[in-house]
């Protein structure tokens, strides 16, 4: 069980990500990036198809939550279960159906709050997420941090706003 | 594993070096601080003690260089240790006539041996690249900040051995080509599959290398166009103040730029606090949590109950509501309806994802105002920058510089930086891109084309253990290498912390080399000072997990440290080391050696020349009374 860095997020680890190494910082781990996409993958509720897991996911990130990122666990678990019922469209009322997925993605036993398949899906998500980063953006990088946040919260708004409560 | 230096001596050789040596062993103290002028063979005796730690070899330039003029056909350096309980003397004899050396080591317990032969595990430990460490070599200072340089990375890579992981790799490559040249059984076309095979995973690894050597060349030149950039836009600075006309227009676009500067610091600072947590990011996820919450709670989940309860139920004599349960046919209801309940575990995991709903739900979400405001400060600053280059372009031609030509070659750096900057992230990119153009595609396809090659060379199975083996040890060295990264950098940004106290001075990333950071948007390069307490953090740091305890050898370990700082040294260092013995100068007492006065662990020598070779006095007096180079000598018992 562990968090896996997508390819495409890679890239934005190594080179295009804030290249103006003198300008200050706040995404400063490799963790930060998997994280920015993997929220943009759960916000538009979009994931890779799961035969593209090895082709676009690289290596193993990390096992668990920076230990001063662990307090996101939990709402990173609700977003989680909040997309697949949406994607799903799951009936509000098929107990079934909810406690299911719940239970296929979510471990109370975990210090991130995921099963094995919970982490994989998450995974997909953070690929998407760079997908759609990719798509908007391009190759070129961001010379400045503050340039990326623009980008992305710009990104960001978009999607949340196209797709309601309740839309897939 | 505790290693100390006892003694050492030279004889025959070049200068100051003729006749010297120095005991510390009357008695052994922690601390030995060693004055010596310049021009005694202090960076000989350095260059000789890293060598006899390691038994690097002498080439024959290092052996002419140590040779006397007219001097004798032979020389000697000796260093006496104590390896634990051993005791150990490595001799290193030089031939002035062949220009060649010879180790020899004499061990009590243990004899007379040929070569640099120590016993296990010092053998081992002692290398070149770790004694540059406790021998500290002041250019490692410098080193360990050059991002060109790796030597942040071999400084943790030595201490912790962790080569020791690839070599096990390799090991394991080396059972499997042994096995493959060892399959006589394979027929002709198997052979011929094989030998097909293997050109091929020789043509992939031949690519596979030539695309890691163009990102490491192109990642060397994308630092040095940085670097390159950066001291042609000081240079323009430099220009544009040194033009000492008042130009209202120049100082107030200055003062505009860092205005916007330190707005766009506190909106960038601002949402990156936003950023962290996820529901603060958007309003519409703490919509989407109270919808799911909703959601889950419509399906009345996780219920009023769990089963568990039933299966108690079921076992009592009497109901919870007093009626006994005498009828078999209630107790089977009773087990047949439990699981419309949810279990312990169930009912306990959906609780959690409410709470986290809930919570995530109320959360208050980054106003639209706030992103505005960073982008406005964004904005902002790119003007108020752009004001300032045409300020100081109209400066620098006012006083007959060539600015046209100075902008022209920052154009082309940017240029340059740029495409460097695409050329990596092609060579990491796979999406759309073959095999031969990008590195994770190509180290796929060495992968595959070696599977492949097993299959053929029937050694299918070994390869597997072996690549299963190899996955263990390379996640054991990823995962060692980031622990071990993580603790050292913590260590030193607290011992940083508590050294230099003018300005917070932070690593903010051990990748490499060390990479150094602080929140200032316009920082400067460090002070030699600077570099030196950093260096002596984060070597400190590296030792104090070691599992070695080795002596610390240092020359002028406060010589462009500010006095402040040196006092913080003089303390950070005898914590850290169980020996250390330091090459002072006079005008280091200030703040640094005067520390040492006042600790009862600490033995005192002064050096100076004479005709044939090296003076020393023993004492404290005599140190403190040797003020400077050229001053008298001290008037003490020599040894």
């Amino acid at each position: 069980m562990s968090f896996r860095m997508p390819t495409r997020g890679e890239t934005y680890a190594s080179s295009k990500l804030a290249r103006q190494t003198d300008a200050p910082k706040y995404i400063v781990t490799d963790f930060d990036i998997y994280y920015a996409g993997a929220v943009l993958g759960l916000c538009a509720r979009q994931r890779i198809p799961v035969e593209n897991y090895d082709a676009e996911i690289n290596r193993e990130l990390t096992r668990t939550y920076p230990k001063d990122r662990l307090e996101i666990a939990d709402t990173i678990a609700g977003m989680l279960v909040e997309a697949e019922l949406t994607r799903q469209s799951i009936d509000p009322g098929n107990a079934k159906l909810i406690l299911a997925t719940i239970e296929e993605y979510l471990s109370s036993a975990s210090q991130t709050r995921l099963t094995t398949a919970g982490h994989k899906l998450l995974d997909r998500y953070a690929a998407a997420g760079f997908r759609l980063l990719e798509e908007r953006f391009g190759d070129d990088g961001f010379r400045y941090e503050e340039e990326f946040f623009v980008a992305y919260l710009g990104l960001l708004d978009e999607i949340c706003s196209s797709t309601n409560t309740a839309d897939s | 594993m505790d290693i100390k230096v006892k003694a050492w001596k030279a004889e025959g050789l070049r200068g100051a070096m003729q006749d010297f040596q120095i005991d510390l062993s009357d008695p052994l103290r922690p601390i030995a601080l060693i004055q010596m002028p310049t021009g005694t063979g202090k960076t000989t005796t350095m260059t000789l003690l890293r060598k006899a730690f390691s038994g690097d070899p002498f080439s024959k330039d290092e052996v002419e260089e140590l040779r006397a003029e007219f001097g004798p056909e032979e020389g000697l350096f000796e260093l006496e240790l104590m390896l634990d309980q051993t005791s150990c003397k490595i001799k290193i004899s030089f031939d002035f006539v062949n220009l060649t050396s010879r180790y020899n080591t004499v061990l009590t317990p243990g004899g007379n041996r040929q070569g640099h032969e120590l016993p296990r595990p010092y053998d081992r430990l002692l290398d070149k690249n770790l004694a540059r460490l406790f021998v500290f070599d002041g250019e490692l200072a410098a080193e360990l900040r050059d991002r060109h340089l790796t030597s942040a990375d071999e400084a943790i890579d030595s201490l912790y051995r962790l080569s020791v992981l690839s070599g096990l790799k390799a090991d394991a490559d080396t059972v499997l080509e042994t096995q493959r040249k060892q399959n006589k059984h394979i027929t002709g076309q198997q052979s011929n599959t094989v030998q097909r095979r293997k050109d091929a995973l020789i043509e992939a690894e031949d690519r596979l290398q030539e695309l890691a050597e163009e990102r490491r060349v192109t990642s060397l030149s994308e630092t040095t166009l940085a670097e390159e950039l950066k001291t042609l836009q000081a240079t323009i600075n430099d220009l544009a103040e040194k033009n000492s006309k008042v130009d209202d227009a120049y100082e107030i676009a200055k003062g505009d730029v860092a205005t916007a500067a330190a707005r766009l610091d506190a909106a960038h600072a601002q949402v990156s606090s936003y950023f962290r947590r996820p529901q603060a990011l958007h309003a519409a996820i703490g919509a989407r949590l109270a919808h799911c919450y909703d959601q889950i709670d419509a399906a009345k989940l996780p219920g009023p109950s769990s089963k568990v309860w039933f299966d108690w139920l079921a076992e009592q004599q009497d109901c919870v509501c007093g009626r006994p349960l005498t009828d078999q046919k209630h107790r089977d209801a009773i087990l047949e309806n439990k699981d419309q309940y949810l279990g312990d575990e169930q009912h306990g995991l959906v609780n959690q994802i409410k709470g986290a709903l809930k919570q995530g739900a109320v959360a208050t979400a980054m106003a639209n105002e706030t992103i505005e405001t960073l982008d406005d400060a964004t904005s902002e600053h790119q003007h108020a920058k752009q004001q300032l280059r045409a300020a100081q372009d109209r400066r620098i031609k006012a006083a007959g510089g060539n600015i046209d030509t100075l902008r022209s070659q920052e154009k082309q750096i940017e240029k340059d930086l740029n495409d460097a900057q695409k050329t990596l992230a092609t060579l990491d990119a796979s999406e759309g891109r073959s095999w031969k153009d990008s590195i994770p595609l190509c180290q796929k396809e060495v992968d595959s084309r070696k599977e492949a090659l097993n299959e053929a060379s029937d050694t299918f199975k070994t390869y597997q253990k072996v690549k299963f083996l190899q996955a263990i040890l390379d996640e054991v060295a990823a995962r060692t290498v980031k622990k071990v990264r993580t603790t050292i950098q913590d260590r030193t940004n607290e011992k940083l912390a508590g050294v230099i106290h003018a300005e917070r001075l932070t690593i903010d990333r051990i990748d490499r080399a060390l990479q150094l950071g602080g929140t200032s948007r316009v920082r400067g390069e460090v002070s030699v000072g600077q570099s030196l307490a950093v260096a002596y953090a984060f070597l400190t740091s590296l030792f104090e997990h070691a599992s070695y305890r080795l002596p610390f050898i240092v020359d002028s370990p406060a010589g462009p440290i500010d006095v402040e700082t040196r006092k913080s040294v003089s303390k950070l260092l005898p914590q850290m080391f169980p020996q250390l013995i330091m090459f002072v100068q006079s005008g280091e007492r200030e703040g640094f050696v005067e520390a040492f006065y006042e600790r009862n662990d600490v033995q005192y020598l002064t050096c100076w020349r004479e005709p044939n070779g090296i003076r020393t006095v023993r004492g404290r007096e005599a140190f403190e009374a040797f003020h400077s180079d050229d001053d008298a000598q001290p008037e003490d018992d020599a040894i």
